[in-house]
């Protein structure tokens, strides 16, 4: 890779890692009530909404299950408005271009997928959505999903702080509000502001008309789009409003622009670390973490932009030149745009699947099979930072796992941030764990023997294994990026996706607030020299191979199945024309046509 | 369409179960970790860990 392609990837993570720190500092301020700056401006705001809402409602100490069934409930009533506002657009205004009511299973896929910040879409924004539904089912909940998920994490820490006996985790009303006026308000829009100024739409109308070079005219659909695509990206959304995402020149018009968007999508789960160790009030065990995962996140990174500037003999072999040259790039441009290059696209790419976001730049699809590794890796393991909030306490089930297995090796009481870690925190964090390749692993496994799901597939064999394998382990882990090939608006994927979307959200988020609420109730433990301590380098060393060895047990199967042969059948063009699994293998012994001569 | 908006808030039902569940998950452990406490006074035994 040219050398100014390397400069791109370290600035853009110098900048990641710049903004996280005052950032993740003045949402530890936010969250534990204190006072900033900018209170003179934002409590009005706050104080206005708490009385809409009622004083009583936003004022009330909440336990772990009382927090978590307001987030249930609040959730509901937005889901019902989302589905309505889609059922109904018809009836709505700003639909200029016309557009009929949404399928009710389409409307269903996306109201899930948005409420719960995954972002799978399964239609065309500029072809499916008017307007009011852009901006009230689709923006709308990329502020509150976001939130949701950040509030959890939040009440999620206080339970190992508070000493009230789980009594008090805050208030989900105040701590959803204030995070919205205070933290993404403001930033969305001072970002949107500078996504205008260079040059991505935003505006009511619903199309213009372009004249072309050649004298015809060209209808170009517009709207909304920097407001949203800002929040896309800060709240680790990913929906875009139009059908190419970020690739587009009106949502991403510049490579100043790339960069923004990569930082933005990646500052504020980066950012939720720093608060950890403010509000815990230990910086260190902050760092020990942000070390497992930031080295985490290098490795997939290199795992992609590397074998993208490499290609494969397989196109090597096709006549391509895989040399950069001062005139182009080299390496695997498939797919990708010619204004960002390998260096902006896999970056992108890498930290979208890395934050869970789901925005892409460039087509996933014609990525070469182990960068193919990198964003499906990224996904399974959901804790590379993860989403907002939700990234985070994966990271940190993978923690109290490497606690209590390095408890019981070295025969101490397995502790985490002074608290007991006992045998029903294991269960529930077991259980959350499970949660992620059950609904992959079986998803994937019923889609590849139903008729209806290998109809939607544009590829056959082991490419076409890992479009429906990359579509749910994407609705899983949230994180709504397709890896495109695979037809996804039909009942089998609207239904199957929203379904899995659904259980790889909510149940590991109970399953934890459950974790709280039963550590909240156990007195601190003081730390004495038997205290197994958990924000050293050895630990972090430690916690860094739980995830990876957990992750690799869990998932190792089903890459050697996907892009591990598909890497060896790209190696040389001598498989090229075979597509199937079993005939780059041979065929297994109970196959009907065993006997018969591969093609 | 009113099918999916049912189906949605079955969903939403069946997560406040879920919410039950790890409730009685929590309760089930602590009244495991009551009982097995040792009684004030009572010395480590080779088992403790």
């Amino acid at each position: 890779m040219p050398v100014q392609g390397w400069l791109q990837i370290i600035l853009t993570l110098a900048a990641i890692f710049l903004v996280s720190i005052p950032l993740g500092r003045y949402m530890a301020r936010v969250v534990m009530n204190q006072s900033t700056r900018l209170d003179r401006i934002f409590d009005p705001i706050d104080n206005a909404i708490y009385f809409l809402i009622g004083r009583r409602v936003a004022s009330q100490a909440m336990t772990w299950n009382t927090y978590t069934i307001h987030m249930l409930v609040t959730n509901l009533v937005m889901a019902i408005i989302i589905y309505l506002v889609l059922s109904f657009q018809n009836y709505l205004p700003l639909n200029q271009l016309n557009f009929p009511a949404v399928d009710p299973l389409l409307a269903f896929n996306t109201t899930i997928s948005f409420i719960t910040n995954t972002n799978w879409q399964a239609y065309g924004g500029e072809s499916t959505l008017s307007n009011f539904s852009q901006m009230g089912a689709i923006t709308f909940p990329m502020f509150t999903s976001a939130t949701t998920g950040f509030v959890v994490a939040m009440a999620w820490i206080r339970a190992f702080t508070v000493r009230n006996g789980g009594a008090d985790l805050g208030n989900f009303y105040r701590d959803f509000i204030r995070f919205i006026t205070r933290v993404l308000m403001p930033i969305c829009f001072i970002v949107a502001l500078f996504m205008i100024a260079q040059g991505a739409v935003q505006t009511f109308d619903a199309s213009v008309i372009a004249h072309t070079v050649q004298g015809g005219d060209q209808t170009m659909v517009v709207g909304p789009v920097a407001s949203q695509g800002t929040i896309e990206l800060i709240g680790t959304n990913g929906g875009g409003f139009f059908n190419a995402n970020a690739a587009h020149p009106f949502q991403n018009p510049t490579p100043l622009t790339n960069i923004v968007l990569i930082v933005l999508m990646a500052s504020l789960p980066a950012a939720i670390i720093v608060t950890f160790g403010e509000m815990i009030g230990n910086r260190r065990q902050a760092w020990v973490l942000y070390g497992v995962l930031g080295t985490l996140m290098v490795l997939f990174l290199l795992l992609c932009v590397v074998p993208e500037q490499h290609g494969t003999p397989m196109l090597a072999n096709a006549g391509i030149d895989m040399q950069a040259t001062s005139d182009q790039p080299g390496g695997n441009m498939e797919g990708k745009e010619t204004r960002f290059g390998i260096s902006a696209s896999g970056l992108f790419a890498a930290v979208t699947t890395a934050f869970t976001t789901g925005a892409i730049n460039s087509a996933h699809d014609s990525y070469t099979p182990l960068a193919g590794i990198t964003m499906l890796g990224q996904m399974m393991l959901q804790c590379v930072f993860g989403g907002k909030g939700v990234g985070f306490l994966n990271a940190l089930i993978y923690g109290l796992i490497a606690v209590f297995v390095a408890g019981l090796m070295v025969g101490r009481t397995p502790e985490f941030l002074g608290k007991k870690i006992e045998k029903q925190e294991i269960i529930l964090v077991s259980l959350a764990l499970l949660i992620h390749p059950l609904v992959i692993l079986t998803s994937t496994g019923l889609s590849m023997v139903a008729p209806s799901a290998l109809s939607s597939l544009a590829n056959n064999g082991i490419h076409g294994y890992e479009e429906v394998l990359y579509a749910f382990s994407s609705a899983a882990a949230n994180n709504g990026s397709a890896f495109a090939g695979l037809n996804a608006n039909t009942a089998w994927f609207n239904l199957g996706t929203a379904v899995v979307i659904l259980i790889g959200r909510y149940p590991p988020i109970i399953f934890l607030m459950a974790v709280a609420g039963s550590v909240a109730r156990k007195p601190a433990t003081p730390a004495t020299t038997a205290t197994l301590r958990t924000d050293t380098f050895s630990f972090g060393v430690f916690w860094f191979a739980t995830i990876l060895i957990v992750g690799a047990l869990t998932f190792f199967r089903r890459m050697s199945s996907g892009p591990s042969p598909n890497s060896l059948r790209c190696g040389t063009d001598k498989f090229s024309n075979r597509t199937a699994n079993f005939e780059f293998f041979g065929r297994p012994p109970w196959h009907p046509n065993r006997n018969l001569p591969l093609s | 369409m009113a099918l999916m908006l049912l189906v949605i808030i079955v969903a939403y039902l069946l997560m406040l179960g879920l919410v039950k569940f790890a409730e009685s998950v929590i309760d089930k452990g602590q009244q495991t970790a009551l009982r097995e406490a040792p009684l004030p006074g009572a010395k480590a035994s080779a088992s403790s860990i």
